[in-house]
């Protein structure tokens, strides 16, 4: 069975890199465009991977991973955030929130799978 | 380690492991079936592409890893391993070589022709494989991470008893933090992630932390992971794995060939105690035995040091053997690497220039020793001799540390005499024995090109067709012999053959036809056998591929002599022929006699020295005109040195002069020749430094180096080997 | 996670045979920790049923090694009877396979 990966990104190219990416890699995959969406997205089915980024208009990232974690059904879902270079205490931050993993924007596709493989295989 | 040492490593390293293809393939010809081998060779290609692929040699990795795959279906059974299968080995061996070269920067491209043989021979590795299975690593290759996670995924990694033995492999010790679940990080996913660059060979889940169940919190993690895992990736990218989890995780990343003290260091770290993960270690073929009791001796060692109050300690190695959690064959070969992991590569660069310190040292302190005896202080005489044979120990150790053994040298032969030997379709054992014999890596380096004409021309010319042994009732085989062994201060290599000899009248003839000698000489065998050394000078009468070019053999002793060493033949019509070699041991520093002949000091190497005895007391009566002396009954000749290295005017005082000058003879030999050395005074023994001579001398017989003296003096070296060889030639 | 008590168990004899249905994941690491807590003290000799098991992480592998060890303590055996793919490839990855006695699995 496919695993499932939720991608919260207000930038659609972004998504669409990513949903194409995990997809041909095998997984399935639901987007959000912010943090709100993405709890919104998070109705009781399986999820295996939250891939967020940080900065959003509504809900930033952090605070969606702090809400995410007081969700009894998904608080154990490992949560990787999508940083820049630039962003170090937002990481240090999320990290602290629970997001124990990250990919450090701008990314390629194989840097992308090898992080999510970590985490989750297909 | 920067990335330059470690491409200097890697570049001995991948040397030695072609080296030792080469030789394991060219044993498996002899021993086909022999699964030992089989193992080993598997090893040295799987190692070949690991650490080619660590340096980012792709071009390398891919080629190797054909030859990997057959071997690893050979070593399963799958493939069988022919003649034509061991000769594409054999060129994929000399391909790795080229491409490794390229890869190095050594030469600057690769040739139109090299890659057309690449080609070729990825075709011929390939449909090897077509027939048998593909190994599972293959799928480890793809370049697309996702083809070869989805490939691996439902693999399972067996663990063959082979692989459990195999010592090629990453250490990986893990211990999760409370919090990794908690965290959403899960080890297994980390664990499988690993199976996408390489392969887990063994592993061992440690719950030794898992607590009561009444005190156990489901949601924390109690686990940690000892991992033997054999992969291409280097240890960033193994590290890269656990990076998410690099705060809630301790990682232990051991390289393959740790040293023994590093996995002490890790039992140290583990929270479990050392007798459990002991246990686990040797269980799971990460450690050998011995690499085990290197541990416990280390942990022995410290117990002393630390805590000698405290009761023992279960050692970890005495503990597992003694239950028998340790099996005792252990691989040779896992030991071998082992100890090979002990050895400290050093530049010969960096030698050079420690032995020419010492040089520069032991003369100094030859100096210093001197001006104590002038000032005659006691107790200053007293430290400089203690000096002195410090000095001298230094001078014997750092010299050594320049000795290898022959025996590598003369195992390349084995390819020479194989190949050359089909070529000319002749039927050759290569005999080799005292390949532990060790001289100076100098010499031994030039040795390698007169060794190989040797040998090229013996099989050329010396051994027959099986025909024409069989003809004259020899067995079919031929055999050639590559022996060394040490004699007097000298190392002596010897090239036997048992083929036709040397033909005598053949040399003579030929020796005549190319002006070498006139037609009324008077040689003795030995004379004429030296022919073939000289320039020009080629017997055969079909020229073929190997040698019979006419160069060659004079270069062969060109070098030899170069090394100071003498070549002696011996040779029977129809049974074969010996060529011995005697060269000195080192090219540095000697033990030198000093002489005094004249104004000026003389050495003459030590271990040719045989007795001194005052001229006067020896007859020295010319019976037939030529000088000799009567030593006890032996008849050797002699010279005056001050005749051979002092001008004509200047007359020695001894000869014939009113002056009863109290000279001596120094009674040197060489090999099985001696001859007296006439000279004014003995000055004992001194610890000789050899210079080279500069242009000027050169062309000087007899000598062979300059030393410096403690007093600053030059003193020119006695080329014995020369004036004895010379002395006995002119007066025999 | 339901986990049923089968037929056979006895605490005389210190017999379980237990049946686990759901997932063995961290979501019900706690709950099945929870139930399974008071059988260590009464019973030594588990078979456990893992083929209905659908998600199981390393949280749910601390549980069946606790199953493990507590046998043992106290003399008895843990039993795998039966298990799910997801369980097999785990124990698999954790080469645990030789560690339990899962002679019993089809």
């Amino acid at each position: 069975m496919a695993k499932t990966i939720l991608i919260v990104d207000d930038s659609s190219s972004v998504r669409i890199v990513l949903a194409t990416t995990l997809k041909s890699a095998g997984y399935d995959v639901i987007d959000a465009v912010d943090g709100d969406d993405g709890l919104s997205k998070l109705t009781g089915q399986k999820i295996h991977l939250i891939i967020s980024d940080v900065n959003m208009p509504k809900m930033d990232g952090i605070t969606m991973v702090k809400k995410i974690k007081a969700l009894p059904k998904y608080k154990f879902t490992p949560i990787c955030m999508l940083t820049t270079e630039s962003e170090e205490s937002k990481m240090k931050e999320g990290k602290m929130a629970g997001a124990k993993a990250w990919i450090v924007k701008p990314f390629q596709p194989a840097v992308l799978l090898s992080a999510v493989e970590k985490l989750v295989l297909p | 380690m920067s990335l330059d040492e470690g491409l200097q490593g890697f570049l001995v390293e991948s040397k030695d492991l072609l080296d030792e293809m080469e030789d394991l393939l060219l044993q498996l010809e002899e021993k086909r079936g022999d699964s030992d081998i089989v193992n080993a060779l598997f090893r040295v290609v799987h190692t070949l592409k690991g650490t080619s692929g660590m340096f980012g040699f792709e071009d390398v990795v891919t080629f190797t890893h054909g030859a990997e795959s057959v071997m690893d279906g050979v070593r399963d059974g799958d493939i069988s391993l022919d003649d034509t299968l061991l000769s594409v080995l054999l060129s994929s061996r000399d391909h790795i070589s080229t491409l490794l070269d390229v890869a190095l920067g050594i030469t600057a491209t690769i040739s139109q022709e090299a890659m057309q043989q690449g080609a070729t021979l990825t075709s011929s590795l390939l449909s090897y494989l077509k027939g048998g299975s593909v190994p599972t690593d293959l799928a480890v290759m793809e370049p697309d991470p996702v083809v070869s996670t989805a490939s691996n995924r439902s693999t399972t990694t067996p663990i063959s008893d082979d692989q459990r033995l195999e010592n090629e492999c990453w250490h990986i010790s893990l211990r999760f933090g409370m919090d990794v679940l908690r965290n959403g990080m899960e080890p297994m996913s980390f664990i499988r992630y690993l199976n996408t660059i390489g392969q887990i060979v063994s592993l061992e889940t440690i719950d030794e932390l898992l607590p009561e169940p009444a005190k156990m919190d489901a949601e924390s993690c109690y686990l940690g992971f000892e991992i033997n895992f054999s992969s291409s990736a280097d240890k960033a990218e193994i590290t890269s794995v656990f990076e998410f989890v690099q705060d809630d995780c301790k990682v232990n990343i051991l390289p393959p060939h740790s040293h023994a003290s590093i996995y002490l260091q890790l039992l140290e770290d583990l929270p479990e105690g050392h007798y459990r993960i002991g246990e686990i270690l040797t269980r799971t073929g990460i450690l050998t035995q011995r690499e085990l009791k290197n541990i416990l001796a280390i942990q022995a060692d410290r117990q002393d040091d630390v805590d000698a109050e405290e009761g023992p300690v279960p050692f970890v190695g005495e503990l597992a053997v003694s239950e028998g959690l340790v099996e005792a064959p252990v691989l040779d070969a896992a030991i071998k690497r082992q100890e090979e992991c002990k050895v400290v590569r050093v530049s010969a660069e960096k030698l050079e220039e420690l032995i020419t310190l010492v040089g520069e040292l032991v003369i100094a302190g030859a100096n210093t020793h001197l001006l104590a005896r002038e000032s005659e202080q006691n107790t200053l005489i007293d430290a400089t001799e203690k000096l002195g044979g410090l000095v001298e120990a230094i001078r014997d150790t750092s010299l050594s540390l320049r000795m290898v053994q022959i025996g590598d040298t003369f195992s390349r032969f084995r390819r020479v005499v194989r190949e050359n030997s089909r070529e000319l379709g002749k039927e050759i054992d290569l005999e080799i024995s005292g390949g532990e014999t060790e001289l100076d890596k100098v010499v031994v380096d030039k040795m390698s090109d007169p060794l190989m004409h040797l040998v090229r021309n013996s099989i050329d010319h010396g051994l027959e067709t099986p025909e024409e042994r069989e003809g004259v009732g020899k067995p079919r085989r031929g055999k050639i012999k590559l022996n060394a062994f040490h004699d007097s201060g000298s190392i002596v290599i010897e090239i036997v053959d048992d083929g036709r000899g040397l033909s005598k009248d053949k040399i003579v003839t030929k020796a005549l036809e190319k002006g070498l000698i006139k037609e009324n000489h008077n040689l003795s065998d030995e004379e004429i056998y030296r022919l073939i050394f000289e320039a020009g000078f080629s017997t055969a009468e079909s020229v073929t591929n190997l040698s019979g070019r006419g160069v060659g053999m004079d270069v062969v002793r060109q070098n030899i002599d170069s090394l100071r060493g003498l070549i002696d033949i011996n040779s029977e019509a129809g049974s074969g022929t010996t060529i011995s070699i005697r060269l000195p041991l080192t090219m540095a520093i000697i033990d030198g006699f000093l002489v005094q002949v004249g104004k000026g000091s003389y050495v003459v190497p030590l271990d040719m020295v045989d007795e001194c005895v005052e001229y006067n007391e020896v007859a020295h009566e010319a019976y037939d005109g030529s000088q000799h002396i009567n030593l006890r009954g032996e008849i050797m000749p002699y010279l005056h040195l001050g005749d051979v290295f002092r001008g004509q005017g200047e007359k020695s005082a001894g000869v014939g002069g009113g002056e009863k000058a109290r000279e001596n003879i120094v009674v040197a030999r060489y090999g099985n020749k001696k001859a007296g050395l006439v000279v004014d005074e003995l000055l004992g023994e001194h610890q000789t430094v050899i210079k080279p001579l500069g242009r000027i001398f050169e062309n000087i017989q007899g000598l062979s180096g300059a030393t410096i003296l403690g007093n600053g003096e030059v003193a020119m070296i006695i080329d014995v080997p020369n004036l004895v060889e010379k002395l006995a030639s002119s007066t025999m | 996670m339901k986990i049923s008590k089968l037929k056979g168990s006895n605490k005389k004899t210190g017999v379980c045979n237990l049946a686990f249905d759901g997932d063995l994941d961290i979501y019900a690491a706690e709950e099945t920790l929870n139930t399974v807590l008071p059988f260590f003290d009464e019973y030594k000799i588990f078979s456990v049923d893992l083929s209905k098991v659908v998600e199981i992480d390393s949280s749910g592998i601390q549980i069946i090694l606790q199953f493990h060890r507590q046998s043992l303590a106290a003399g008895g055996r843990l039993t795998i009877t039966s298990w799910s793919p997801n369980v097999q490839e785990l124990a698999t990855l954790y080469q645990l396979i030789d560690r339990f006695d899962t002679s019993a699995v089809a």
